[in-house]
């Protein structure tokens, strides 16, 4: 589809979008906001990044190595054909290896490029309706480049029980390429889903999703981010919840892949009794960067919100979490809770921790914690002298460091192909990096 | 006629903490035979947990001196891990709590070691399951604690079955028991001791080491040895323990060490 036939509102926003871009430009190192992420090394290397659709010209056939990059998610993947999901290869629909007949009616789960030749309907209100595209450089940038994505719609009051993927794939065999998916969740009042976007690939690949959430009142959704695109990748996910009275949010931020990957999650309480939980684990070895950025924004009365994010780092890795947890006047009663552990498994990883709260509210209750350290020598003492070989304690101890986030994913096939993962990783194979 | 099996021969083994360089063991000979169970006494800083920790392989100690053969296999040089799947087992004075590893997850993964180790295939899941069931019912263990954590929340109780649990499980040649009688009460004790004694048998070999004579109550040691600032001063039978009892371990302090304690 060529960018003239999208519908007005679609056009709007890639024109806003590339307007705050120029006028924004790109973070700067020396911005508080992107410090831990190397903002340098992402310019210098963008311009080569080009969307997969100017060089073709067409719509992407899916190539063997995207196949197997899909292959890879093992049990959530295709081979499953058990869950409701849109796969897209370098940000444009794969409708082939997508599956999305039989959902309950009223349920909207659908690629974008397909309802963009449809009459605007709640997609027109629902998209860039939290504006991050005006004054946030890589939503912008996502803005103007807008051609495909995902907008699930959940009617009020409707359940659905098996959770939906959403598969990018980032095919970077032929050529560096970038992609700008958008994915658009709304759920109506009293609806509950589970999402699953599961970002993985091959190759050189820019990949700057975006990710936009409204939770009606009492909403609940599931909703889980697994970034494991290849150890030449470049991400930079953001996403934005915005959550109406009583609605619950649970988010899992799962990371292990990519040269630089940096997550973004705002979350915004805005109806009374809203509540949060954001759930993260990251893990990077060799010279990755993994950068996790969370604003959870208490403006309403009776919210509350926990997070947990764990980091695993290897090698030389670099990692962040730099969480911020705002209670605005309005937010008596809040009760914000934020924690992050990580672990070192070398002593050239280096983390970076910034727990931050900024509380204008005196009837609150706010935790914050951060620590760091290394893998228990009493622990590892105790499994060896069980027979266990040091790399067998390791990986035990590891699994079990992870486990604490990797057991509250509800999706089954996710947990198994993350416990995966994780095994993988530590034995050093390199499929799994 | 008997053959007797020597399976654990210490000359004149002489360890220092790494850090600090302060020697505790000072010149330790011991040895100890198939179907045997010896007994280490000796007051606080004596350096029988050293001993312990040196033979099963933990960092931290420099041994400057003397052999240990295990199965007439220098066991010094093996890491703790193959210690382990050689038959040497350590029942930990201070269980550790593990966070996040399943008890039956692990033991199976550390059977499987050690099954390896000894060219056996596998253990499947059924018959892992017997098995446990059967040990754990030496010690009563309860099912509960089987699937839990590693020691994660363990009473001090709980704690001693589940490593006389894991030594029936996977079935040492020697069994070396730190403190296995501290921090329990007298029910706990002897559901402890109970386990240990239908471990005992001619083949395996058992070292308790202890403070107090109460342990001895319920497991009979064969011999006796008291050590005494790094060195065996004094071994005996069973009588040595009540004597210790009655006059405390100051009388031997008092005199010169003998021969620096021939074992059996």
């Amino acid at each position: 589809m060529s960018a003239t036939a999208s519908p007005l509102f679609v056009q709007n926003l890639r024109h806003e979008g590339l307007e705050a871009l120029g006028r924004l430009g790109l973070p700067r190192p020396s911005d508080e906001e992107w410090r831990y992420t190397s903002v340098a090394t992402l310019e210098k290397r963008l311009p080569e990044f080009v969307p997969a659709v100017a060089r073709s010209g067409a719509r992407p056939a899916a190539s063997e190595e995207a196949r197997a990059a899909v292959a890879s998610l093992g049990p959530i993947g295709v081979a499953g054909r058990r869950l409701h999901q849109l796969v897209f290869v370098n940000g444009r629909l794969d409708s082939g290896l997508s599956r999305f007949d039989g959902l309950p009616s009223g349920v909207r789960f659908e690629a974008l490029s397909r309802l963009f030749g449809e009459p605007p309907g709640l997609l027109a209100k629902r998209l860039g309706l939290l504006g991050g595209h005006r004054s946030h450089p890589f939503v912008a940038m996502n803005a103007a480049h807008l051609l495909d994505g995902v907008f699930l719609h959940v009617p009020d009051g409707v359940v659905l029980a098996e959770p939906l993927l959403v598969v990018h794939v980032a095919d970077g065999s032929a050529g560096p390429v970038a992609s700008h998916p958008r994915v658009v969740l709304s759920l109506g009042e009293n609806a509950q889903a589970t999402v699953v976007e599961a970002y993985c690939g091959t190759g050189e690949a820019f990949v700057n999703p975006v990710t936009e959430i409204v939770l009606g009142a009492h909403a609940h959704l599931d909703h889980s981010t697994l970034q494991e695109e290849s150890p030449e990748a470049f991400h930079v996910g953001t996403t934005e919840a915005h959550l109406g009275p009583g609605a619950q949010l649970f988010s899992h931020v799962l990371s292990v892949g990519g040269r630089i990957a940096r997550n973004e999650l705002t979350v915004r309480l805005h109806g009374d009794g809203a509540g949060a939980t954001l759930d993260g684990l990251f893990l990077a070895r060799g010279e990755q960067q993994v950068d996790n950025h969370t604003l959870v924004d208490h403006a309403r009365p009776h919210c509350g919100s926990q997070q947990y994010y764990k980091g695993i780092l290897d090698g030389s890795a670099r990692g962040a979490f730099d969480g911020k947890v705002i209670v605005r006047p309005a937010g008596a009663f809040t009760d914000a809770h934020q924690k992050n552990r990580n672990l070192l498994l070398s002593d050239t990883a280096r983390i970076d921790a910034k727990p931050q709260l900024e509380i204008y509210n005196n009837d609150v209750k706010c935790t914050h914690g951060s620590a760091t350290g290394r893998l228990d020598a009493d622990a590892l003492f105790y499994l060896r002298s069980r027979a266990l070989s040091e790399g067998q304690a390791r990986s035990v101890l590891t699994l079990a460091f992870a486990s604490e986030i990797v057991d509250r994913i509800p999706v089954e096939p996710l947990r198994a192909h993350l416990t995966e993962r994780v095994l993988g990783w530590l034995a050093g194979s390199p499929e799994a990096s | 006629m008997n053959v007797t099996t020597t399976i654990l021969e210490i000359r004149g083994l002489k360890a220092r903490i790494a850090e600090d360089g302060t020697e505790i063991l000072k010149g330790v000979d011991l040895t100890v035979n198939a179907g045997e169970v010896h007994a280490i006494m000796g007051p606080n800083g004596s350096g029988k947990s050293t001993l312990a920790h040196v033979l099963s392989g933990r960092e931290g100690y420099e041994v400057t001196d003397g052999t240990v053969l295990y199965k007439g296999k220098d066991l010094l040089s093996m890491p703790p891990e193959e210690r382990a799947r050689e038959g040497v087992f350590l029942s930990f004075q201070y269980p550790v709590e593990i966070p996040g590893v399943a008890n039956t997850y692990f033991l199976r993964m550390a059977l499987n070691a050690v099954r390896k180790h000894r060219g056996l295939p596998e253990v499947d899941a059924m018959d892992f399951l017997a098995l446990v069931e059967e040990k754990a019912a030496l010690v009563e263990m309860e099912d509960a604690l089987l699937s839990r954590n590693v020691n994660e929340g363990f009473s001090g109780g709980e704690k001693k079955r589940n490593e006389i649990f894991q030594m029936a499980v996977l079935d040492p040649t020697l069994a070396i028991l730190d403190e296995t009688d501290s921090g329990l009460d007298i029910d706990a004790l002897r559901v402890v001791a109970s386990g240990v004694n239908s471990l005992r048998s001619a083949d395996r070999a058992m070292l308790l080491i202890t403070h107090y004579q109460r342990l001895l109550n319920y497991i009979t040691p064969d011999v006796i040895h008291v050590l005494s600032d790094g060195r065996i001063v004094r071994t005996g039978d069973k009588s040595l323990a009540l004597l210790l009892e009655e006059k405390g371990y100051g009388w031997l302090e008092a005199e010169a060490p003998v021969g620096a304690g021939k074992a059996s």
